[in-house]
């Protein structure tokens, strides 16, 4: 099995859109190369296939001369076979140029977004990014096929020109004007046609917006019974979009008409002419004959010529936008991870705004009274954000290479998803950590129930949303793969907010139990208001207004602050319903 | 549960909806092929004269009869693009039609899903179905088939005008049937699973690019970039080897075609060559026959391109029927009169597929207007007793029944319009926020009054943030407008319930989203707003078991302790250790 060419560590070049597709051909050369080649023959051979047919006629048949007859009949059988073999290679050759192209884009990308990491989804065009990402790899495919094709056009259409002079010039001149003039003129169609498909495409897009919206939001419809409403809604949409496409294909039609009018007008004026003087004996039947087949002919290198014209086009299109994500700034990630300043276990996790300040190999919890404090904190902490002033060992996080940041410090949040995968393969990718170690992090986040009830265990395959587990389920196995990461700080917001009381008691039980090991100097950090998490933790820090106010154990912060008490508290539930 | 893909419908439904969709169309389909006949008519008129003018030309004609011939092929051109033009646009009208026909009925059948289905299947399959497979099959439609229309005609019609002109030089193009027979043949029978395989890998590569991007932050917390890049390897080479297949597929059909369309114009030279000599034929029919011939090769290469969309388009059509594929959910019943709120479960028992009972032997029977809280360790079945109560998956033993009417009697819209569950999944569908609100099986859908809609969002606590959207109610919201977070989807979900009103309301941690704090300021407003509806709230915060009427601990499947709040804390049992510990 052939392989895709490998991207190599530099990738391929994206200052420009012209740059990046070049960078595509150079990664094909040989194959670009056997492209023209084979596409010039293919349509060289075509060509010659009026003359064949012209000569067999006017020195075969016509002078009742059947050896003349049979070397042109093979003739024309030797242009098939090569119209045949050279029509083939061709054919493959844009086949596999389009895949290639198409899957090295997608891996330019894919390596890029993986750079952009947290920075990506803030961007506003999240969205165009993802039609972007996936469509464009293929339309510059497309383009690339196309180039081919024009090449072997232009050889063709430059063989069928002299072909045509050496017969008869005066011919030759006529078949040379009219045929770019009307084919020029039919091209104009395709604008109302292009004008028509936008408008098309836009309410195809929202009438597809709906349909994805019925299968993603089906759950929530049918648990409502919204369905009624919702179907009325997609048949009045649909109804108006059955207009738009009978529009499309009414610019369609013109099209295609133009395709049958064009070719014979010409085959007309061609036919004229050439019968005429055949009449006044300038020329014979065969090359009347021949003069037909070129007119006819000549429409297919022409078309193509367009159409490639127009790919081309589309294809710079796709990769100016493609190279316009590429060229967005990301961060770097680089193998500098091997090198950590080794600290053993010593450095503090402190954050300067808040006056938060995590100790090596803690469990510590964060009580937030503005939820939201509790976010930006955990970011701030794990250097997601700028601001703040976080340190790790007295060193900003902001002078430190992202690749050490992240690779000593792990956020974990609610948003955080999986991917398709084995559970094996999403806990512990590549192989990061034995069956032992995964079962001990299932344990602790009480999640061995989860993989235990799987028909292959371990080895189950998840959705990407991981659809089929309940809330609960996936908040658990989010804290085993955290706990699995295996960073020296380990940073979790509302790890289980998700789950119920008698499970949120065992995981905050085995989070104390995991510290009071003193697992290697790792600690592990909690925002949180839940009494269950809170008590069990070594210290807590209570946060208003964005600064510490208190810290101590749970029990502590319970009788000397009301405010905390206020927050985390539930006895205040014997109000309700009074 | 695992995930399942839904069915897709097999190759003899496709046929059987194929033929209905042509009885039903049956004028406009016999007015689109007459077109094109027609049109193809004329434009096979052009070698025959042709031939004749050569025939003349070698005898000695004047300039004027040739003008005159070349006037009438003219004439004879102009119409034929005129009749292909209008035979596009019927087709274009007809395709419109059936497509939007398709369309419509694809999302008649997934809203007629049985709940159950839905439930377990990955909603991806869906989604690639609704979009990919939709476009996939427009470009069929719209392009394949008016085209593959129009060369099969071309063929067909070629060959009656070739008989016409001398049957004889027409075995020159039946020599080649046979083998273009056997090889296409060849190619059907393997074609459609390499395209079925062609089309999920490339749905593979969108899926993990898109999982990449969607989950961004993730792949940076955790370091997986080296894992997503080389997810990215793996699905464009598998990718690679599923197009692989079906370019050689191609290659073998290929060759065997684009050489069988050259044989035949050597074969009529050939043939014509020997027969004119013998006087059997005369040049005018040897021309005509080879024009017609070596105008044949542009439908054949039209056909050639467009089999793979058809093949395609087919592929997609028996994934989007395949949605219907499903059982019924319940048979059509006469709307039973529901009278009271009264829920009511006896003996239910119920397992996932052929598994074992998740369920054992539920009684229970829920006041009008009760509110009943389920609490108890995950994986106790508090879930599936909600689906079960809220009619979404049937029972498979014993009954659960509103007004002494078992639920699955009920006709889907009918239970909605008194039943209504809302879970932790929230969805935002594109659309104003009004129209969000207002999806729903009771209250007053369309017409709900802006007071109404504002008196919900406020008890919901939503108020200010709706009110500080750009066009408020009217805002664009989901895909393409504002987005909306997880806790604010949960906010509008529960205003839509507001809104509808239903007699009773099945509520599985629908405030799972929101900080604690704003989830107990929430359940209180809404538990006055909801004061005399039946509620059955399953939460993991234990302040909503503390408010309700009656608590249902649930352990293993079974129903272990029910009561109030004070009655459980006196019994001193699995309620009272879990309230102690949560304390």
């Amino acid at each position: 099995m052939q392989r895709i060419p490998e991207l190599g560590p530099e990738g391929l070049r994206h200052r420009s859109a012209a740059a990046f597709v070049l960078a595509l051909i150079g990664k094909q050369k040989a194959a670009t190369a056997w492209g023209a080649v084979t596409s010039t023959a293919w349509m060289t051979s075509q060509a010659m296939i009026p003359v064949a047919i012209g000569r067999a006629i006017d020195l075969g048949i016509a002078r009742d001369d059947g050896g003349e007859v049979i070397r042109w009949a093979l003739v024309l059988l030797l242009l098939g076979l090569v119209r045949a073999a050279t029509g083939i290679a061709f054919f493959r050759h844009s086949v596999i140029t389009r895949v290639v192209s198409g899957a090295l884009t997608v891996r330019m990308v894919t390596r890029h977004v993986t750079r952009l990491g947290a920075a990506l989804p803030r961007r506003k065009d999240a969205d165009d990014l993802i039609a972007t990402a996936t469509s464009d790899g293929i339309t510059i495919g497309d383009g690339m096929l196309y180039a081919g094709r024009i090449i072997g056009a232009t050889a063709a259409i430059v063989v069928v020109t002299v072909a045509m002079l050496t017969v008869s010039v005066p011919m030759g001149l006529l078949v040379l004007v009219t045929v770019p003039l009307l084919t020029g003129l039919s091209s104009l169609l395709l604008r109302p046609l292009h004008a028509r498909q936008d408008e098309y495409r836009e309410l195809q897009g929202k009438l597809a917006g709906r349909a994805v919206d019925i299968a993603s939001g089906l759950r929530v419809l049918r648990g409502v019974g919204g369905e009624r409403q919702f179907a009325a809604r997609f048949r009045v949409d649909s109804a108006r979009l059955r207009v738009a496409d009978a529009d499309v294909s009414r610019a369609e039609a013109d099209l295609e008409g133009s395709r049958i009018l064009v070719p014979g007008l010409i085959t007309a004026v061609v036919t004229t002419t050439a019968v005429l003087l055949a009449v006044g004996h300038s020329l014979t039947i065969g090359q009347v004959v021949a003069f037909y087949g070129f007119a006819t002919f000549l429409i297919l290198p022409l078309t193509d010529f367009m159409e490639g014209m127009g790919s081309v086009t589309q294809m710079l299109v796709a990769a100016r936008r493609v190279t316009r994500l590429l060229n967005t700034e990301a961060r770097e990630v680089s193998e500098v991870t091997a090198d950590v300043p080794g600290t053993g276990g010593e450095a503090h996790l402190t954050d300067g705004a808040s006056g938060l300040d995590v100790p090596p190999a803690t469990f510590t919890a964060v009580a937030c009274a503005d939820p939201g404090d509790a976010d930006a904190l955990a970011r701030r902490l794990a250097g997601f954000e700028d601001t703040g002033d976080p340190a790790l060992g007295g060193e900003p996080l902001s002078s430190l290479p992202v690749s050490v940041v992240r690779s000593r410090v792990l956020l974990g949040l609610n948003s955080d998803r999986f991917f398709a995968g084995t559970i094996r393969e999403e806990l512990a990718p590549d192989g990061t950590a034995g069956a032992d170690r995964i079962t001990a992090a299932l344990e602790i986040a009480c999640a061995t129930d989860v993989v235990d009830a799987l028909p292959d265990g371990l080895d189950a395959r998840m959705t990407g949303r991981g659809r089929t587990f309940s809330g609960g389920q996936l908040q658990r196995l989010r804290l085993a793969r955290a706990l699995l990461a295996d960073a020296e700080f380990t940073v979790l917001v509302e790890p289980t907010n998700a789950v119920d009381a008698y499970t949120e008691y065992r995981v905050a039980e085995n989070l104390a139990r995991f510290h009071d090991g003193h697992p290697a100097g790792r600690s592990t950090v909690v925002f949180t208001v839940s009494p269950l998490l809170l008590q069990r933790a070594d210290r807590v820090a209570f946060v208003r207004d964005g600064r510490v106010t208190a810290a101590g154990t749970h029990d502590e912060l319970l009788r000397s602050h009301p405010a905390y008490r206020t927050l985390v508290a539930r006895d205040d539930v014997s109000q309700v319903g009074k | 549960m695992t995930a399942r893909t839904l069915p897709v419908a097999d190759a003899t439904s496709v046929r059987r909806f194929l033929r209905q969709v042509a009885h039903d169309h049956r004028g406009e389909l016999a007015r689109t092929l007459a077109l094109y006949g027609l049109a193809v008519s004329s434009g096979l008129v052009g070698p025959r004269l042709l031939g004749d003018l050569v025939e003349d030309v070698r005898d000695g004609t004047t300039a004027g009869h040739a003008a005159v011939v070349v006037s009438v092929l003219t004439v004879f051109i102009l119409l034929q693009a005129f009749l292909t033009r209008a035979a596009f646009r019927a087709a274009g009208r007809l395709a419109a039609t059936v497509q939007g026909e398709i369309r419509e009925k694809f999302v008649d059948d997934v809203l007629a899903l049985p709940l159950a289905v839905v439930e377990r299947s990955d909603n991806g399959d869906l989604v690639t179905r609704a979009s990919q497979d939709t476009s996939t099959l427009r470009r069929a439609l719209q392009l394949a088939v008016p085209q593959v229309t129009e060369a099969v005609m071309w063929i067909v019609l070629s060959f009656a005008a070739l008989l016409l002109v001398s049957p004889l030089l027409s075995l020159a193009l039946v020599i080649i049937l046979p083998p273009l027979v056997w090889v296409n043949r060849w190619y059907l029978a393997r074609a459609r699973d390499g395209f079925l395989r062609e089309a999920a890998a490339s749905s593979g590569i969108t899926e993990g690019l898109d999982a990449t991007i969607q989950g961004a932050a993730t792949v940076e917390a955790f370091r997986l970039e080296e894992h997503r890049v080389r997810r990215g390897e793996r699905d464009t080479q598998a990718w690679w080897e599923a197009v692989s297949y079906t370019l050689r597929l191609r290659t073998v059909l290929y060759s065997v075609e684009e050489f069988l369309f050259t044989l035949p114009l050597a074969a009529a030279l050939l043939l014509g060559g020997y027969a004119y000599t013998r006087g059997w034929v005369d040049l005018g029919q040897v021309t005509a026959a080879t024009l017609y011939i070596l105008q044949l090769m542009y439908p054949l290469e039209t056909l050639l391109d467009w089999v793979g969309g058809l093949q395609q388009g087919s592929a997609s059509l028996a994934r989007i029927l395949g949605v219907a594929d499903t059982r019924p959910e319940r048979e059509p019943a006469e709307p039973a009169a529901i009278t009271s709120a009264e829920l009511s479960t006896h003996g239910v028992r119920f397992a996932y597929d052929e598994g074992p009972d998740v369920l054992h032997g539920i009684d229970l029977t829920v006041r009008p207007g009760e509110r009943i809280a389920v609490v108890g360790p995950t994986g106790s079945g508090k879930s599936t007793l909600a689906r079960l109560l809220s009619g979404i998956h049937p029972p498979r033993e014993g009954t659960v029944r509103l007004s002494g009417t078992p639920l699955h009697e009920l006709p889907s819209h009918d239970l909605r319009r008194h039943v209504v569950l809302v879970n932790q999944d929230q969805y935002i569908f594109g659309g104003t926020l009004r129209e969000n609100l207002e999806l729903s099986a009771a209250g007053p859908g369309q017409d709900a009054d802006d007071a109404a809609v504002w008196k919900a969002l406020e008890t919901v606590d939503a108020g200010a943030w709706v009110e500080a959207l750009p066009d408020k109610l009217d805002t664009a919201v989901g895909a393409g407008g504002e987005e909306l977070s997880d806790a604010q989807a949960q906010q509008v979900a529960l205003a839509r319930l507001l809104l509808a009103d239903p007699r009773v309301l099945v509520l599985d941690e629908a405030t799972s989203q929101m900080d604690p704090g704003s989830a107990r300021h929430l359940e209180r407003s809404l538990a006055t707003v909801l004061e005399g509806r039946t509620v059955i709230s399953i939460a993991h915060r234990l302040h909503t078991a503390y408010d309700a009427d009656r608590i249902v601990v649930m352990e293993d499947g079974r129903i272990v302790e029910i009561g109030s709040h004070r009655e459980l804390i006196s019994q001193n049992g699995a309620y009272a250790r879990l309230w102690t510990s949560w304390l």
